[in-house]
């Protein structure tokens, strides 16, 4: 097995479990810490086991400028408050290059994108949520599950992701931010969370709706043309 | 010569230990410390364009803490009751008023970061440990601006055959997103060629030399030594107890002695190397000058 697949496996099963049994033992209410520190060596191992395979130049690039295109639309939107694009873009790339492109899209433009308009504690979480939207749209495109011909599936998809996944994640590091762990603090995060994660899920579908066919056949003209990542189905 | 002119191995070798050290110490005195030097520190790297935030932190903290208070009712001493009946303690409070200051202390280091640690030098220091990311961030943060050449060049050539965007209505809003579909394409196609140019080259090969502005010099391994030192002096404080405060259910803290003046001296040295070294250069071109 190679050195860094065996690092990945390591990372996954030792240490990501070690680190909240760790907290649990110490007794102390760090839950942000505790999250942050499962976040970032998760995204280590996937970082280390996509790194094993020697991606080549052509599809990194290809990744990097669908990370340009994700920060420029978050940056074109930022007067709008709530309005982003940026998770519509991400899940288009996911379901035209695969889950693992959708996911690297996705934790690198909250990376990224975040150069520009402030580094926080809650970039972790940013991460990893939009990393997940990226991964979860390719699995289901991969899987046949969802066909990305089909643009008002692949809209409401988006939507309903946002609404019950990414949203209610990013609203979980708000909370173990703000140490709000009794029922009332949990209720109120989630409840003030939910109209923000409405303009957010329906920004994403209309983002799908317009721009997926556009940027899906670029992408799939691109891949033939260079030969690049998964073989179109 | 700023903070921000020095190696940035060395400047990754402060702010690591100064996030950790600034979210886990919760010793007021400590808090204190972190709070006060990441205000300074931000005010110092940053200037005017920190001045707000820095202000914004301030009634943040008391803020915090009273938020805190009126969700955690933990505690011995009981000061009063809120309306839900709920014993409102002076331990929660102190606690409150901690993790703000905290959490402000956090985000203002992180400020400093922002104005200290600009893109090429994180693209230097991850070329040095991950060629691939380096690449990858390369092209993202080099990829604005030839995007924008290139939106440039098509808004004029679409202009120039009668489809700019000074159009009335809908055909302005077309015109731009055929300009944006066709900087799009071509930046995919531009970067999918530097990419073959850069396989030839043979990137990411192991051993592999790559040009680099920054030097590890003299200036930098004086600086080294300097923070390791204040790191083991913290290192020592911290194994001792004397970083740490506890809350529940009663207030409990070390015996401050003359030992914890040491540690609250490197600690404070340690936080405040920011503008301290700015100041040393300051003060050294000063006499230099009055030596011509």
């Amino acid at each position: 097995m190679r050195r860094k697949s065996v690092i990945a496996l390591l990372l996954m099963l030792v240490l990501v479990p070690a680190v909240p049994l760790l907290a649990w033992k110490m007794g102390s209410g760090m839950y942000y810490l505790t999250s942050a520190l499962v976040i970032l060596l998760s995204l280590a191992a996937f970082l280390v086991s996509y790194e094993s395979r020697h991606p080549s130049a052509r599809d990194l690039v290809v990744i990097a400028v669908m990370t340009a295109i994700g920060t420029v639309s978050r940056a074109a939107f930022i007067m709008l408050p709530n309005i982003k694009p940026v998770t519509g873009i991400i899940m288009i790339t996911g379901a035209s290059l695969g889950p693992e492109a959708g996911f690297l899209t996705g934790i690198l433009t909250a990376f990224v994108s975040n150069f520009f308009f402030g580094q926080g504690p809650w970039t972790p979480w940013q991460m990893f949520a939009y990393g997940l939207g990226g991964l979860i749209m390719g699995l289901l495109c991969k899987k046949g599950l969802l066909n990305r011909r089909n643009i008002p599936a692949m809209a409401a998809a988006g939507g309903l992701l946002v609404l019950c996944l990414i949203g209610p994640l990013l609203d979980t590091g708000t909370l173990f931010l703000a140490s709000a762990m009794t029922k009332g603090g949990v209720a109120a995060v989630y409840a003030a969370g939910l109209p923000v994660n409405l303009i957010h899920a329906v920004s994403t579908a209309l983002t799908i709706l317009f721009l997926c066919r556009p940027i899906d056949d670029k992408l799939t003209r691109i891949k033939r043309k260079y030969g690049l990542m998964e073989v179109d189905k | 010569m700023s903070f921000s002119s020095y190696h940035p191995g060395v400047i990754i070798l402060y702010f690591i230990p100064a996030f950790f050290c600034c979210a886990l110490f919760d010793q007021p005195i400590f808090t204190a410390i972190s709070y006060g030097a990441a205000f300074a520190c931000a005010l110092a790297v940053g200037g005017r364009r920190s001045l707000i935030p820095c202000l914004i932190t301030l009634p943040f903290v008391p803020a915090y803490a009273l938020y805190y208070w009126s969700f955690h009712h933990f505690g011995l001493t009981v000061v009063r009751e809120n309306f839900a009946g709920n014993s409102l303690t002076m331990e929660s409070f102190l606690f409150g008023l901690s993790l703000g200051a905290r959490i402000a202390a956090f985000f203002l280091l992180i400020l400093c970061l922002f104005h200290v640690f600009s893109t090429d030098k994180l693209i230097y220091l991850t070329g040095r440990v991950w060629p691939r990311l380096s690449l990858y961030l390369a092209v993202c943060f080099r990829g604005f601006p030839r995007m924008r050449q290139a939106s440039s060049a098509c808004f004029l050539g679409r202009a120039g055959i009668g489809f700019g965007l000074r159009e009335q209505g809908i055909s302005s809003v077309k015109n731009a997103l055929k300009v944006a579909s066709a900087a799009f394409s071509w930046l995919l196609e531009s970067y999918l060629i530097s990419a073959r140019s850069m396989e030839s080259r043979g990137y990411s090969l192991k051993g592999r030399t790559a040009f680099a502005i920054y030097r590890f010099d003299n200036r930098d391994r004086g600086l080294v030594v300097l923070l390791c030192l204040l790191l083991a002096c913290i290192g020592a404080g911290a194994a001792l107890d004397q970083t740490r405060m506890l809350f529940d259910p009663q207030i409990i803290i070390n015996r401050i002695t003359p030992l914890s003046c040491l540690f609250y001296a490197a600690y404070a040295a340690f936080m405040l190397t920011p503008v301290l070294t700015g100041a040393a250069a300051g003060a050294g071109y000063k006499r230099n000058l009055r030596r011509m």
